[in-house]
């Protein structure tokens, strides 16, 4: 009788915790996927997402032509991953598991070493397609009588290359990426500022950020200053800005770069003080945009105002990317007109260009669908003075749209 | 739509379930058959028609069989008709463009590649209802009067895209007749999770490391990455595929329905005939029931045996996919059974069981190139980067990253591929059955059930993270 009782009290614990334990199951499974759905159905869609720099698929409306052709399914479930709950929440507990689980110590092509980060290219290009380019542009430009300089910046891959920072494993081609670049710019007889011997030997944390791919403004202004000494022969009357002239301004708060972005945060080791210099008196110009859109400053601090955590502050220079920008100095110190072809590498220069030169056009070819205009003609209608590239050498996506631009 | 896609697990899982729970018992195998359907739609629209075509055919096959069972003639007319309607439908849509293609190639004509899409599981659904009419005609499952139970049978969602290949008579009395318990939802849920993580955590990252190698010229590959790259490609496949099966037999127990097990730690086999019997059992099994042992099997002399394997293995291949490098990998495994069967399978009984393990990993790893390859050309050339027959470097700095970023998860994923995790957590929980350690018993328990739901959100990150889009225009 006793065993019969110990016996029923051990099987009554165990349907006690099998309850227990079928309910934590149940409860986390089903927990999970009807909140998933719940939010989906009744939450409030979010439109951009800071972290990917991008707006965010909404909820397509159905139609029974885009049902049958299935393009309905299509969008329903990019809006699905889009707006699934909490969805970098998820993104960063993958990359935590990738991270410190799986020990990888690359992601998404970004590698963190020492609290910077870097995104190595192992593909190696001999940029004939931007050779072609140039070797067209040398021509037009030849025939105006416009001078063309290449201002070549090391990337973030080839400084970490220079100065042996990349494990052995790490597969870069971006060194020998741009020898081919300064080769290719050499055959067509296009001078280069190797903007490498003012920033090679300066310490890393002085000239690029630590979790963006840019360089820091600092850095471009020490770029500035070796591309002022050489165009100085041609444009001697315009004034460079030195470093005492400048002030070093803090943005409050983290800067989460690109590569943070692109990485995610279990692999950030720490964020980076955003900075900006700024002429003591302050920035003397004004800023057109695509033509006719005018009255901004090559500072445009709207960027500071509603920031979150990803807000790309580095929108700060020229307030993002153009196809055509123009900065005219509100007291004309000389009639120069300099035509910058660039990409967003250039932007803190392009403010410091301006105090120097009567005129400064920028042109970004990757933004040529949004304005139409001619790289050519635009330098021969307006009367430029010079062509100046100002990139640094991860450019080998750019030959066919500078070819397009031409 | 995939089980491990944000749209199923989060909005078609649980709708189907709500709709599926609080419905009568006389509604629920329609809200499983719509549900089905709205699946397989979902990717596909337009091939649901194909699908019901099969569906409808077949039902009408079972009532002939049904009928002319007695009737030599006609039941051999039916059997006939039921194979060129399945098999003509499953030739149409996967193999015609092949067809044109070599005979184009043999006989010099210039047909047009009729260029037709490949239905989502067609080879699935197509051999489940072949199944169906030949159980039906060997009464092993009684004829399914119902057009409706049938259709669920061939479209259940959990089976229709890869499987198992359930047969006809596995589930033919839970069709009409099952119970949902707390228990089996729970062990579905299990099941499910296990598999997604499978998928998710370890398919996908093996799979990359595969996807980046077979995607460079072999000429390229040092012989250390070949072999990284046909390691990864073996540990991709299993996860993948039994990942999915456990996922499709996870969805059927929450259902009510029980699958028979598809894998069986395949890669510790001691030979190829046993790696067989625990990879794809439900295909082994298929061809095993309905091709091998109806020609007669082995009880017809060695000859025979072999013509019965020869036949079985080009089928094996032909059904994976329409190319010589499937149709070789078919005959690659058969010659090897055959070789076992004739003499092999004594010697390696007799080997020490490491050195028949090692030969049969061997003879499977060699078989996954011709399998991944997408011609003979690369995988010859495969075949001699991995052996060093290609003059080029045996290591270099490629290979030296590949180990260094997945050399952990390749490691994870060999050990997870061997039922060594599985035998520890299960000596681990055994405790949870304990009699007199109560404490010790709610640990084991509450640490499934932890373990259970860690692997969930670890998947779900991964199953997020896969749409991770940042847009950075370009890195300049």
């Amino acid at each position: 009788m006793e065993q019969q009782t110990k016996s029923e009290q051990v099987r009554s614990k165990r349907r006690r915790l099998s309850w227990v334990v079928n309910s934590i199951l149940l409860i986390g499974f089903l927990g999970t996927i009807f909140y998933g759905l719940a939010v989906y159905a009744f939450g409030t869609e979010q439109a951009r997402s800071d972290s990917e720099g991008r707006m965010l698929a909404q909820r397509p409306d159905p139609s029974v032509e885009t049902i049958l052709d299935g393009t309905y399914m299509e969008e329903f479930e990019a809006s699905a991953n889009d707006q699934v709950f909490e969805r970098y929440m998820w993104i960063e507990t993958q990359a935590w598991v990738q991270r410190n689980v799986l020990q990888q110590q690359m992601n998404n092509g970004v590698i963190s070493i020492d609290e910077f980060l870097y995104a190595p290219d192992p593909v190696a290009s001999d940029y004939s397609s931007l050779g072609v380019f140039f070797k067209e542009l040398q021509k037009e430009m030849s025939e105006a009588d416009i001078p063309s300089y290449f201002a070549s910046a090391p990337s973030k891959p080839v400084y970490a290359t220079r100065q042996g920072i990349f494990p052995d494993y790490i597969e870069s081609a971006d060194a020998e990426n741009r020898g081919q670049l300064h080769a290719r710019l050499e055959e067509n007889e296009i001078p280069l500022i190797d903007l490498e011997e003012t920033l090679g030997d300066q310490p890393g944390k002085d000239i690029y950020f630590k979790t963006d791919h840019h360089w820091r403004p600092e850095g471009a202004f020490m770029a500035y200053e070796q591309i002022m000494e050489r165009l100085s022969e041609q444009f001697p009357d315009a004034p460079a800005l030195s470093m005492e002239d400048m002030e070093i301004k803090s943005v409050d708060g983290p800067f989460y770069g690109s590569h943070a972005r692109e990485i995610s945060m279990p692999y950030v080791e720490s964020p980076d003080q955003f900075t900006y210099l700024e002429p003591k008196d302050g920035f003397t110009t004004t800023v057109c945009r695509n033509g006719d859109d005018c009255g901004h400053s090559v500072l445009d601090t709207d960027v500071l105002k509603n920031s979150t955590k990803f807000t790309n502050y580095y929108n700060l220079f020229m307030g993002d990317n153009y196809a055509q920008s123009k900065i005219t100095q509100n007291k004309k110190k000389n009639d120069y007109h300099l035509l910058v072809l660039k990409d967003s590498y250039a932007n803190p220069m392009l403010g410091y260009l301006g105090e120097s030169f009567g005129t400064v056009s920028a042109l970004d070819v990757r933004y040529f669908d949004d304005y139409d205009v001619s790289i050519a003609d635009y330098a021969k209608e307006n009367e430029v003075d010079a062509v100046l590239f100002v990139h640094n050498d991860r450019i080998r996506g750019l030959g066919s749209m500078y070819q397009e631009g031409l | 739509m995939l089980f491990s896609s944000t749209v199923f697990l989060f909005y078609f899982l649980p709708v189907v379930l709500l709709l599926y729970f609080v419905s009568p018992r006389w509604l629920k195998n329609t809200i499983l058959l719509v549900t089905s359907l709205f699946f397989y739609a979902w990717g596909e629209p337009r091939f649901v028609l194909i699908m019901l075509a099969s569906i409808v055919m077949n039902y009408v096959f079972g009532f002939m069989v049904d009928k002319y069972r007695d009737d030599a003639k006609k039941i051999k007319w039916t059997m006939v008709l039921m194979l060129l309607g399945n098999l003509g439908m499953l030739g149409v849509f996967k193999y015609a463009s092949f067809f044109v293609e070599n005979v184009n190639s043999v006989f010099g004509f210039s047909l047009n590649d009729p260029d037709i899409p490949l239905p989502l599981g067609i080879s699935f659904f197509t051999f489940q209802a072949m199944s169906y009419v030949i159980d039906v005609y060997r009464n092993d499952g009684r004829l399914q009067k119902n057009l409706f139970d049938l259709a669920l049978y061939v479209s259940f969602f959990p089976q229709l895209i890869a499987g198992p290949i359930v047969r006809y008579q596995t589930v033919a009395d839970e069709i009409v007749d099952r119970r949902e318990t707390v228990d089996d939802f729970v062990s579905g849920i299990q099941r499910f999770v296990i598999g997604l993580g499978k998928k998710m955590i370890l398919a996908n990252s093996c799979g990359y490391v595969a996807d980046q190698v077979f995607s460079q010229s072999a000429g390229d590959l040092s012989t250390t990455l070949a072999w990284i790259g046909v390691i990864a490609y073996s540990l991709q496949i299993y996860f993948d595929f039994s990942g999915y099966s456990d996922m499709a037999i996870g969805l059927g127990r929450m259902f009510g329905f029980h699958f028979l097990e598809n894998f069986n730690y395949p890669y510790i086999s001691k030979s190829v005939s046993e790696f067989w019997r625990r990879w794809h059992i439900s295909l082994g099994s298929w061809f095993r029931d309905y091709v091998y042992i109806p020609l007669g099997g082995n009880r017809q002399g060695p000859w025979k045996t072999y013509r019965n394997l020869t036949i079985v293995w080009l089928l094996t291949g032909v059904w994976h996919g329409a190319s010589w490098t499937f149709i070789a990998w078919g005959l690659y495994y058969g010659i090897f059974i055959m070789l076992e069967r004739a003499f092999l399978g004594k010697w390696l009984a007799a080997w020490p069981a490491w050195l028949a393990h090692a030969f049969t990993l061997f003879i499977v790893v060699i078989g996954w190139v011709f399998f991944r390859a997408d011609n003979f050309t690369y995988a010859t050339e495969y075949l001699q980067v991995m052996f060093g027959l290609h003059g080029g470097e045996v290591f270099d700095q490629t290979a030296y990253y590949y180990i260094v970023q997945y050399g952990v998860v390749l490691v994870i994923s060999m050990i997870a591929a061997t039922p060594l995790p599985k035998m520890l957590v299960a000596r681990f929980l055994r405790h949870e059955v304990s009699t007199d350690r109560p404490v010790l018993a709610a640990s084991a328990g509450l640490a499934r059930a932890a373990y259970i739901m860690l692997i969930f959100g670890i998947s779900i990150s991964y199953v997020v993270s896969s749409t991770f889009n940042p847009f950075i225009y370009f890195r300049f």
